[in-house]
């Protein structure tokens, strides 16, 4: 559903992406590895029309992102969340999620909009759902950040590092609710996670990234056995 | 025309410029190691004028030894703030953005209380004296004693200071909380020292410059926002922290100045300066800080 | 939903209460004061727009007063007066359509002082208009009585905190309050940040555009200085965050507030009420942010919540 056709970008001179190529396919979950600065979270920015690229295009089925605002790029379903997270700290978790839901994607019928509750309930902060979100604790303001990108409606959900700095036992919540999540909506998911094991055991197809550039691709397996990949990231990391 | 030719214009233009250059330097400082937004910065040039005016009409003292009463009186003001309401504000937790909101808030309110006390105590009349007003021939060009007096102060007092930052231990340390202000924490500045004398400095400065500038200007307690927006102006063409880059942005402000009136009329003085204000912050709307944009 | 929440109530009816009861006081005193206090309340909800809503913080509201003002004596004569007035409401929102696309890409604290330059620049320029057609200060002679203006600045006053009540309802409401929070996570779920931002920058001019007219028809003259005067703008902020910029509460309590100080001070001591409004200013944003309806707020959740809570 999702075509990445080579995407470049640089910084004043420094290349942060360089050629990157993929297909999403519909209804995946698809991971995205790579080490700090591999260019993970600047491949996000671009698809949610956050960044301009230098180079390449984006689309969405049809439908060309590349050049779109954010917010035009949020009502054609596609959502993400951010890595350091942006919750309107001043609203409640519920006012979060009840703004989202007034915006986002276009084409949803009109019980969707007025699903605060599944939402929370979704992302386990029903318990919070009247608390400020700037007194939240900091796994709970991740799963803000994947409830308020839900609660857009996306046909396409992009995680940034939703698991860094969980503990283990939270970590396998976070991989039941993102399983939950495309079983129970249909959405397709893009998954960003330093969390190795997390992303292998979830992800249905992964894309490598090194210094910018794609080193491998395909299923789980088969990129974990990827020599290129073992000397790149495994090797220098486990 | 042969006005816009002689050197006579130029001189002006370097005399404003120099002394732009000077009230800049010190709102630098403090929004540099800060991120404090000093709305009142003009004020105390106001009151640095007042100073000097006082002094010189009621104990016939010179300007040049007023000036510097003026600035220990405005970092007097500088500490009285700096301990009474920034230091706590500063030592918080509250995220840079909302400091520096409301410290223009907070200035705001200062600028219109210091405003209003100057009022109370002297009339809102502005005012005007007669100090240093001997004509100086260089060459072809005449020029008022006092703005030859303004001339030397200001370019030596900015190159001191530059100095003074390059090459002292403390000076150092203001640049390296003007760079890196988390970092110089961790590296063991004292933070909060380096703080207020840079709170003290800043405001010393400006009120030396005000009785440098009350000597030729007219006097009154609303005389100094058209100066916070010079220093705004300087500050965004020199860059943050560049403390000669913004000397010579100011001496660019006082030539576009100088010229631009001298090709139009003194009444648009006050459209020229704010008109380049608008322009320069509309063309970097990232203000001051070109911060890189992290998402 | 409720026809109207508490925090939506007092206000309105506060506005209400008060513009029906000053007439029975059958004194042109009380008419000129509350022509004034409707005036303030009008400038505030307005200000309250863009800046408590959206978060961008205006230093420089005057100049939409200001353009009213002199949009409306620039008609005189040649249109009605209410047509002008309607005019100068027009013009203001024009003029901030027109600025805000540039200003509003200007962020955080630098938009707060350009906003101040912005308004500065525009006095200057009709010092210098006015002055180069040898025009200092234009008298305005048989304008409406002060009755006729009570009543058309009362509406203004309603009308404007009917519209922040309305707006913090509608989507509208929704996104700026989204793009006060965080402006980049705003636009990324869907909100039209630069369209919001601009629309609200508008709305909260077309109110001031007219209150300028009214206030012009008031005191019978117009001088750019005094129409243009940064004092205005100030005296909006404080009141609204003495009162409280997060809903249509806030600028009615800081204007009650304030005029009644003013009606104290200004007359004898006009010095010391600006001093004791800078003072507000500075004790209210270190001390209570969220103005007087905030305290409120406080004091009522540590009422209602259980101990502990």
């Amino acid at each position: 559903m999702l075509r990445v056709e080579r995407v470049g970008k640089s910084f004043g001179g420094v290349r942060a992406l360089q050629d990157v190529s993929f297909t999403v396919p519909e209804s995946s979950i698809f991971g995205i590895m790579g080490a700090n600065g591999a260019g993970k979270t600047t491949l996000f920015a671009i698809i949610a029309g956050n960044l301009a690229p230098s180079s390449g295009s984006v689309r969405l089925g049809d439908l060309r992102l590349t050049g779109l605002p954010p917010h035009r790029v949020a009502a054609a379903g596609v959502a993400r969340t951010f890595q350091i997270v942006r919750p309107f700290r001043g609203l409640s978790v519920q006012e979060n999620v009840e703004t989202a839901l007034r915006f986002g994607a276009r084409d949803r019928p009109a019980a969707a909009m007025a699903d605060a509750a599944g939402i929370l309930d979704l992302t386990g902060l029903d318990g919070v759902a009247g608390r400020p979100a700037g007194a939240l604790t900091l796994a709970q303001q991740k799963r803000l950040e994947v409830a308020r990108a839900l609660a857009t409606g996306p046909r396409l959900l992009m995680l940034d590092e939703v698991m860094a700095g969980l503990t283990p036992a939270e970590v396998q919540d976070t991989i039941a609710m993102v399983r939950r999540i495309r079983a129970d909506r249909g959405v397709t998911v893009m998954i960003i996670e330093h969390v190795m094991g997390a992303l292998m055991a979830l992800s249905d197809h992964v894309v490598v990234l090194d210094h910018g550039e794609t080193i491998a691709a395909g299923p789980p397996a088969q990129v974990a056995d990827d020599p290129a990949v073992r000397s790149a990231y495994l090797g220098r990391r486990h | 025309m042969e006005i816009l030719l002689s050197g006579q214009l130029l001189v002006a233009a370097l005399i404003i410029g120099s002394i732009y250059g000077l009230v800049a330097l010190g709102l630098n400082l403090i929004y540099g190691t800060m991120r404090l937004l000093n709305i009142a910065h003009g004020d105390l040039v106001m009151i640095g004028a007042y100073t000097g005016y006082w002094l010189f009409t009621l104990a016939a003292v010179s300007p040049v030894l007023a000036m510097l009463a003026a600035g220990a009186l405005a970092g007097l003001t500088g500490a009285a703030l700096y301990f009474g309401l920034f230091r706590r504000q500063l030592a918080g937790s509250q995220p840079i953005e909302r400091i520096e909101a409301n410290s223009l808030l907070i200035f705001f309110g200062i600028s219109i209380v210091i405003q209003n006390l100057t009022a109370l105590a002297f009339t809102a009349s502005p005012r005007t004296y007669q100090a240093l007003d001997t004509l100086v021939r260089i060459g072809e060009v005449s020029i008022a004693q006092s703005r030859l007096v303004a001339l030397a102060v200001c370019l030596g007092l900015s190159a001191a200071i530059v100095l003074f930052l390059r090459f002292s231990a403390l000076g150092l340390s203001i640049r390296a909380l003007i760079q890196h202000r988390t970092a110089s924490r961790i590296v063991g500045i004292d933070v909060d020292r380096v703080q207020a004398f840079s709170f003290v400095l800043g405001f010393a400065l400006a009120g030396l410059a005000g009785t440098l500038i009350g000597v030729t200007e007219q006097i009154s307690p609303f005389m100094g926002f058209p100066f916070t927006i010079v220093a705004f102006v300087v500050i965004i063409l020199g860059g943050l922290g560049n403390l000669a880059g913004g000397i010579a942005a100011g001496m660019v402000l006082g030539l576009i100045e100088t010229y631009g009136v001298a090709l139009t009329s003194a009444n648009l003085r006050s459209v020229l300066i704010y008109g380049v204000f608008i322009l320069v912050l509309v063309l970097r709307p990232e203000g001051l800080l070109q911060r890189r944009r992290l998402t | 939903m409720r026809l109207l929440t508490t925090r939506e109530a007092v206000p309105l009816l506060l506005v209400a209460a008060i513009a029906a009861v000053l007439p029975l006081l059958g004194s042109d005193y009380y008419l000129g004061v509350g022509f004034i206090l409707f005036g303030w309340i009008a400038l505030a909800q307005s200000w309250t727009v863009v800046s408590g809503l959206a978060g961008y913080i205006s230093l420089g509201h005057v100049v939409f007063a200001g353009i009213g003002g002199y949009v409306l004596v620039l008609t005189w004569g040649a249109v009605p007066v209410w047509a002008g007035a309607l005019l100068g409401a027009l013009a203001a929102g024009l003029f901030a359509l027109l600025v805000g696309l540039p200003v509003l890409r200007v962020r955080g604290p630098y938009f707060v002082i350009l906003t101040f330059g912005l308004a500065e620049f525009a006095k200057y320029v009709v010092i210098n208009i006015e002055n180069a057609l040898g025009r200092f200060g234009r008298l305005i002679l048989g304008g409406p009585p002060l009755e006729t203006l009570y009543w058309a600045m009362a509406a203004l006053a309603l009308a404007g905190t009917l519209a922040v009540v309305a707006i913090r309802r509608l989507r509208l409401g929704a996104g700026l309050v989204a793009i006060r929070e965080d402006e980049l996570a705003a636009d990324t779920i869907g909100v039209p940040t630069v369209r919001f931002k601009l629309f609200a920058f508008a709305l909260s001019a077309l109110l001031p555009g007219f209150v300028g007219a009214l206030f012009v028809l008031r005191t019978g003259y117009f001088e750019p200085a005094q129409a243009f005067d940064p004092v205005i703008s100030f005296t909006i902020v404080t009141m609204a965050i003495v009162g409280g910029s997060a809903d249509a509460r806030g600028p009615v309590f800081g204007a009650l507030f304030l005029v009644a100080l003013s009606e104290l001070l200004w007359s004898n001591f006009p010095q010391v009420y600006m001093i004791v409004l800078g003072a507000l200013l500075v004790g209210f944003v270190l001390f209570a942010p969220n103005g007087v309806a905030g305290l409120f707020e406080r004091r009522r959740a540590a009422a209602a919540a259980p101990a502990g809570g």
